[in-house]
């Protein structure tokens, strides 16, 4: 089997690749992303492509006659992209890359990475939407999601390939460029003065798992990918020994500043979760994809706050000394 | 995909999970696995210590709606002070496995969380009671207690995840009267079993909590294979409940 991931530059897309070299079923491994991978891979080929190189892209795909695509390439905004950045790399990448492979007609197979934020948080809607809810997003990180999520639909109506579709929680680990983890990781975290509202969160590996799991299988559908559990911003500040700061209205867009100033800056979507909360029910992925042992979101938390902070080369090298 | 098509598939899926046992409460590293404590049943009580020492730190589990166990065991001794009650057809309460309750509703909060009380000190299991308003700071408040939106949707992720859930019908004023049942709310609970229930006796003490002696019957399962799925036909699951309760209520009169 030949897979193609999207997005294989990504703390994401590079555990994906190191699962699948390590299975013997799937002979060939390439990615395409704007960043090198994130880990060692020993035996993927990897394209770097940006925005200006998408023919270069079309070229490789065509080259390599992918029979699976894992669409991976959905950006968060400021997770490695300006929202503007990811909104246009999204696009783009799922055109350019998905309509290449569609051309070369060795494909059966489509995987994409969506996000629980195309449920949207508006008035009304459920609390913990299933599958079935239908998309009604109401951030910007929702409406890039369910825009590849659409592209991807079409090309699998078009060409009669099964698709599936893993809507992830917002993917936290140690190591995972994410928006709410450094916004959590912050000394001082802005916290509803309101509300206290529950989130769910997936672990990376949790997430490579499932759609190492998914490359194989010949059904389609949609799957909410979620940990069990869930967590409130004031419950993750406790944990994490930070201090609470209170905010109420307008004072999320100053909060917004001045994180972005401590070198977190916070996407629509995050302040919408700090707000407002997200969950999503994740039983059906679980049972389906045999995802049993996730982590659940307090060991989540736990890890992202156990992580050692970085210790600066300079000072580290003057105490050996 | 229209509304009815969603609720059908979604109740089958409800089916095929249910009778797989594949979701059911207290899987091992499931909803609830957090610090050891199970989401679904009531554990031993930790010392006041230990408990303040999990808030201040954070160290206590959530469930996906935002759920604290913990809060509501702290909650609890202080309701079941207030009332005491005698149950009929306690057996009919699942030892596993999620259920509905659909409890007539007398005028005010009580009998959903009289119902509740039962549950706990029958079974040792958490119910989730459905419907509360939306609105801070109540609504954050009881969500954090365990309650569920008045959704059928949100009914059926709870009933999925293996959950006790207590559906109260609408209220009456007439003693001898049950209210309508919300039709679009139990769609969500179409594949698990719904259990009749009908609290006597007692009276609405301060902000509506059930004081006094109560006697609570529990009914046999509604037989939802007589029931159409199709969505036309939905009023007609809404007067079975309905009619449940009210039966219940005629014999227990």
């Amino acid at each position: 089997m030949r897979v193609l991931i999207t997005g294989m530059g990504g703390e994401l897309g590079s555990r994906v690749a190191q699962l699948l070299e390590d299975d013997p079923r799937v002979e060939e491994v390439s990615g395409l992303d704007f960043v090198p991978p994130r880990r060692r891979l020993r035996r993927s080929r990897f394209r770097r492509v940006d925005l200006s190189g998408l023919d270069a892209a079309a070229d490789f795909v065509a080259e390599m006659a992918p029979e699976v695509v894992l669409h991976l390439g959905v950006y968060e905004p400021h997770a490695r992209s300006s929202p503007v950045g990811a909104a246009e790399r999204t696009a783009n990448t799922s055109v350019a890359v998905l309509g290449a492979a569609a051309r070369t007609g060795t494909l059966r197979r489509v995987v994409v990475r969506s996000g629980i934020e195309v449920y949207g948080r508006g008035r009304g809607r459920p609390s913990v939407p299933d599958e079935l809810v239908p998309p009604e997003p109401s951030s910007l990180f929702g409406r890039i999601c369910l825009e590849a999520e659409q592209v991807a639909a079409a090309m699998s109506r078009r060409l009669d390939v099964p698709l599936t579709t893993l809507r992830l929680a917002p993917v936290v680990g140690s190591h995972v460029p994410s928006p709410l983890g450094r916004v959590l990781r912050l000394p001082i975290v802005p916290v509803s003065i309101v509300s206290d509202p529950p989130f769910c969160m997936v672990h990376v590996e949790d997430a490579a798992a499932a759609f190492a799991a998914v490359a194989h299988g010949d059904r389609g559908g949609v799957l909410n990918v979620v940990a069990p559990g869930a967590a409130t911003p004031w419950q993750a500040v406790r944990l994490g020994g930070r201090v609470p700061f209170p905010i109420l209205g307008r004072g999320w867009e100053v909060a917004r500043r001045f994180a972005e100033l401590a070198g977190a800056p916070v996407p629509t979507h995050v302040v919408e979760l700090l707000r407002r909360g997200r969950t999503a029910d994740g039983a059906r992925a679980r049972s389906i994809i045999g995802l049993h042992d996730m982590r659940d979101a307090q060991a989540i938390l736990a890890e992202l706050f156990e992580w050692a902070s970085v210790t600066p080369i300079a000072s580290a090298q003057t105490r050996v000394a | 995909m229209g509304v009815g098509d969603a609720h059908r598939q979604r109740a089958d899926a409800g089916r095929v999970m249910a009778a797989s046992g594949v979701v059911r409460p207290s899987l091992p590293g499931g909803p609830g696995s957090a610090y050891g404590i199970d989401l679904d049943r009531v554990g031993p009580t930790e010392p006041v210590v230990t408990r303040l020492r999990r808030r201040v730190q954070g160290r206590y589990p959530l469930d996906a709606f935002g759920g604290d166990p913990l809060l509501e065991d702290a909650m609890e001794p202080a309701l079941s002070a207030l009332s005491t009650f005698v149950v009929e057809g306690e057996e009919r309460i699942p030892e596993i496995g999620a259920a509905t309750f659909v409890v007539r509703r007398r005028p005010g909060p009580g009998d959903p969380l009289i119902v509740r009380s039962m549950i706990r000190a029958v079974r040792r299991r958490r119910a989730r009671i459905v419907g509360y308003p939306d609105l801070p700071p109540v609504g954050p408040i009881l969500r954090r207690l365990g309650y569920v939106r008045f959704k059928g949707e949100d009914l059926a992720v709870c009933l999925r995840s293996g959950h006790l859930a207590i559906v109260p019908l609408g209220s009456s004023l007439r003693s001898d009267k049950v209210g309508s049942a919300s039709v679009p709310v139990l769609w969500g609970a179409i594949g698990f079993p719904i259990i009749p229930v009908v609290v006597r006796g007692g009276y609405a003490g301060p902000l509506g909590l059930p004081v006094g002696p109560h006697r609570i019957t529990v009914g046999a399962p509604l037989d939802l294979d007589l029931i159409p799925r199709d969505p036309l036909s939905a009023a007609e699951l809404g007067a079975s409940a309905r009619e449940a309760v009210q039966a219940l209520l005629d014999d227990t009169a």
